[in-house]
Formats: C-alpha cells, structure tokens, sequence
C-alpha cells in the first residue's frame, strides 16, 4: 500500500482534530492488532493512519478512592494482567487478560483499542460490564463519560461519534462482599477468542444472601450482552440449583449466537447455560471467601487491640 | 507525504530507513535490512514466527508498524550469538532437538529468551504459557520445552 498518510498524534485534541480533517479514511491506530490484520489481507484500506501510540498521557493504571480503578486507554493487556493495583482492586481483569491472545498479543494490544474495535467476541467487555465500568471518550469540543453499557451499538459498531477518542476506563469501587469471575470457552487454551465468554459478579450481604448480581455474555450476538433480568432473580436470594437453573435458562434465552466454524448455534446457547452457572457459583464461591478474610482480619485487628 | 525516515535499533546497530508508514517491522527487517532470521508466515499473529523483542518484550513483527519501532530497541534472533559463541538457549536447542525444520525456532527462542529473562527458573508450566503463541509443526513441543528447562537449570 503506498501514499497513506501518517500522522503521529502528540496530543489527544491533536488526535482529534486529524481524525476530523481527514475525513472517512482516517483510522485511529494504538497497538495495531486488530488494524494491521484488516490492512495485511487487503480488507481496510485507510488513507490516513493516525498514531497515538506515543501518548503516554493515556498509559496509566491508577487507583483513587472516589473514582476507583482508571485505566488510560493505551494500557496494553499485558500491562493490567501483571498490575498489582489491578490484581488487589479487581482481580477477575487479572484473570481475564490472561486469558486473550498470546504473550505477543497481550504486549502490543491496548484495552482501548480491543474495547474500540467493537468485536463482540473480545474477552474485556463481558468482565468490565459486571463491574459496572465507565469509558470516557473525548474529542476536540471536551470529554463526555458514558457507562459501558451504553458503549456497544452492533457488531463492530460503537457509541463513538466521529473525531471521538476513547481516552479512559473507570471500574468504580466495589462494594465488601463481592465476588467476580470471567468463565471463557475456546477450543485451543491458547490464542483464541472464545466460543463463549461469561462474566458473573455476586455481592452477599453479611448472612450470605446476594444484594446484586450482575450477568454478562461475550461473543453470542452482534455485541456483549448484559443479562440484568436473569440476574435479577439471583436478589435477595441464597444459591439454589434451581434458582441457576433458572438464571442459565434466561441466559440462554438472550443469547443471539451464530453458527460458525467454532459451534452450531444450538451448540453455543448451551455453552452459555453451562458457563453462566459456573461463572455465577464461582463468583457467590469468590464473595463468600471474600466475606471470611474481611471477617478473620477484623478478628486479628480486635485481636491486637486487646 | 508517503515515505518518511525513521530510526531503529536493531541488536544494538543503529540504522536509518525510509520506510512506507503502513510497512511492518517484519519487512523491513527482512527486505530493507536483510535479517531474514525473523521469520513471516501468516501475518495474523496467529503462528508466531515472526516474534522479535521490543524494549524487552515479545511482539509480532508482522503485527507491528514500522514506525511504532521507531526509536526502541529491537532484538532478532541474529542478535543473540555473541563472539562467535551461540546463546546458551541456542545450543540448548541444539542438544535437546528442539527443532527439526527450524522455521518456528527463532521466534521460539526470542519468546524463551524474554520469559528468562523476566523470570530465570519458570516452572515447565510457566514455559508453556509463555510458548503459547508460537506454532511448531514438527516437534510437538516436547523437546522445545526441555531445552528451555535445560537452559533454565544450568543458569541456576
Ligand atoms: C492472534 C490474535 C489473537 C487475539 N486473541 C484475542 C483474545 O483472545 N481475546 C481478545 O479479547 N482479543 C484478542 N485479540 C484481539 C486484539 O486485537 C485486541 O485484543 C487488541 O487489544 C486490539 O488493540 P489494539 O491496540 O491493537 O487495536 P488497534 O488495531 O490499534 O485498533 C483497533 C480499532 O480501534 C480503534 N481504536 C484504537 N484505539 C482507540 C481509541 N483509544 N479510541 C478510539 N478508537 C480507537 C482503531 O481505529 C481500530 O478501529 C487477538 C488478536 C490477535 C491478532
Ligand atoms: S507471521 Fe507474524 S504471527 Fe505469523
Ligand atoms: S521445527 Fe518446524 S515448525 Fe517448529
């Protein structure tokens, strides 16, 4: 490919304004994986590259008690897998940026970037929405924060308006007494999206019985979908077989899957009946630990006091 | 504008290339400064031969454009050998047969080098992962991961 033009933003305004003027075949790049694959086998042909790669001010990971966990949009899978504010804050990212790609994948990919290209099969969303995560997105005109919910329109589709960045992902502090887990299926254990991807959250009140829950699904429709109705049902409750049971089935119900060369769609929505079970007993399972250690360490602290 | 000068650093050589903006790393490693060590196969990231090191961590060459390179240190499998001596991770390739064809090995040998030297004694758990993007399909992985193990023990 010749006579692209290259532009390599010192600034998320100036990143902006270049997206604005040079119109449609203008793309954004950060890490490139998913960009250079499209460019290689000749299915994207931009006009104009625009690099933020260098923007350091958009690579950080950081924690502040009212915002919570603030991950700039460069930050690379590698980087939050092997974060300790990540792992002490939200350990279920941990786990799951250890399970996307390959160790190449994960030091070039950034977490914008994955979130940006709207695939729905990508293991970040369905664990960033049971956290209830925030992106902001910023252009030129100022930054706008919108809930993560709101972010996935269709498939490799999202909210971003044109000349709009996505600078930041905020994970707000969670309440005591939660639990989250990230459940993905793939037919390899490595350098594979999922056939399906479950993220689960629990949080128990102090006798164990579930206050909230949240349910989220990856790669079985044209985005990542939030199952707030089967999630519901798991409020003011103790787990049951039954009551997952009935959780799976509204799972399954929601899901969209396509049938492909990774399973039939009939294969898939039973896939996600079996994984949403498990990620939902893992993430009560991951709650309920979570209660004890909070318990035993006020125990040691009375302990000392005395 | 099109063409544009960058700077690399290439196994502690400094060089300056023109170089298109959308050409990756992997070409102009391979074509414009003739290292063909790094290897290019399916350019997806899928089978890792193209793997080099980038201010100390694994990428895909194939995956990485030209000018993101710019400036950072770049390591290729022609970088390893030293005086005349190959890589202690080299000749224990060598000895535990860990190639047959050999197309996978340099970047094998990159993706090894960057776990050993961000943790020297990895359990053969730990070697797996870190081998898990890079495809062999002539040794069935066994001999790779005992002459990373090998290599690792006789740095202990
Ligand atoms: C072999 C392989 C295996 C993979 N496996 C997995 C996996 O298991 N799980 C998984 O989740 N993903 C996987 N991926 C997908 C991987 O591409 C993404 O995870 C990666 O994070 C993309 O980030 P990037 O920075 O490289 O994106 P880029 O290619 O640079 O950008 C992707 C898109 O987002 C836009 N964009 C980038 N940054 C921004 C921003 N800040 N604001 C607005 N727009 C932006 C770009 O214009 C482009 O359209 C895999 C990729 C490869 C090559
Ligand atoms: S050529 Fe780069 S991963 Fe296959
Ligand atoms: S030795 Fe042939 S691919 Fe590995």
């Amino acid at each position: 490919m010749t006579g692209v033009e290259y532009i390599e933003a010192r600034s998320v305004e100036e990143a902006s304004r270049a997206l604005t003027e040079q119109g449609e075949g203008a793309k954004l790049i950060a890490g490139g994986l998913a960009l250079i694959i499209l460019m290689n086998h000749r299915l994207l042909q931009p006009t104009c590259l625009i690099s933020i790669r260098r923007l350091r001010e958009l690579r950080y990971i950081r924690w502040d008690d009212a915002a919570g966990l603030r991950i700039g949009a460069l930050t690379t899978h590698r980087e939050i897998e092997t974060s300790r504010v990540v792992r002490r804050r939200a350990p279920v990212l941990v786990e799951m940026e250890g399970q996307v790609g390959s160790i190449q994948v994960r030091n070039a990919g950034t977490i914008g970037g994955n979130l940006c290209h709207g695939d729905p099969r990508e293991d970040p969303a369905p664990a960033l929405l049971v956290l209830d995560a925030e992106v902001t997105l910023a252009s030129a005109a100022g930054a706008r924060s919108l809930p993560l919910r709101g972010f996935f329109v269709d498939f490799l589709s999202t909210a971003l308006q044109p000349g709009e960045l996505l600078t930041e992902v905020r994970v707000p502090p969670l309440p005591p007494g939660t639990g989250a887990t990230y459940v993905k299926f793939s037919h390899r254990n490595a350098l594979d999206f999922p056939v399906a991807g479950v993220g689960a959250r629990v949080t128990l009140d102090a006798d164990g019985v579930c206050q909230d829950a949240r349910l989220a699904l990856g790669a079985v429709g044209p985005t990542p979908l939030l199952c707030d109705e089967a999630a519901g049902l798991l409020r003011g409750e103790r787990p049951s077989p039954g009551l997952l049971e009935e959780v799976a089935r509204r799972a399954r119900a929601l899901a969209a899957p396509s049938s492909d060369v990774f399973g039939s769609e009939e294969y898939k929505r039973h896939l996600v009946g079996v994984l949403s079970r498990r990620a939902l007993e893992q993430a009560w399972q991951v709650a309920g630990d979570g209660r004890e250690a909070t318990r035993g360490r006020g125990r040691q602290r009375s302990r000392e006091g005395a | 504008m099109a063409r544009r000068k960058i700077r690399l650093t290439v196994n502690g050589r400094g060089y300056q290339v023109e170089v298109e903006p959308t050409q990756t790393l992997v070409d102009v490693l391979r074509d414009t400064l003739g290292l063909t060590g790094t290897k290019v196969n399916c350019r997806m990231g899928e089978c890792g031969a193209c793997t080099v090191i980038l201010d100390g961590r694994t990428v895909h060459a194939c995956l990485t454009l030209a000018p993101h390179a710019a400036g950072r240190k770049i390591v290729t499998i022609e970088g390893l050998a030293s005086g005349g001596e190959l890589h202690p991770l080299q000749r224990a390739f060598i000895e535990h047969y860990g190639f047959q064809c050999g197309f996978c090995t340099p970047g094998m040998i990159l993706s090894a080098k960057a776990l050993l030297d961000e943790n020297p004694h990895p359990t053969p758990a730990e070697i797996k992962r870190a081998i898990a993007g890079n495809l062999c399909r002539c040794t069935g992985y066994h001999q790779i991961i005992e002459a990373i193990e090998a290599c690792a023990n006789a740095a202990r």
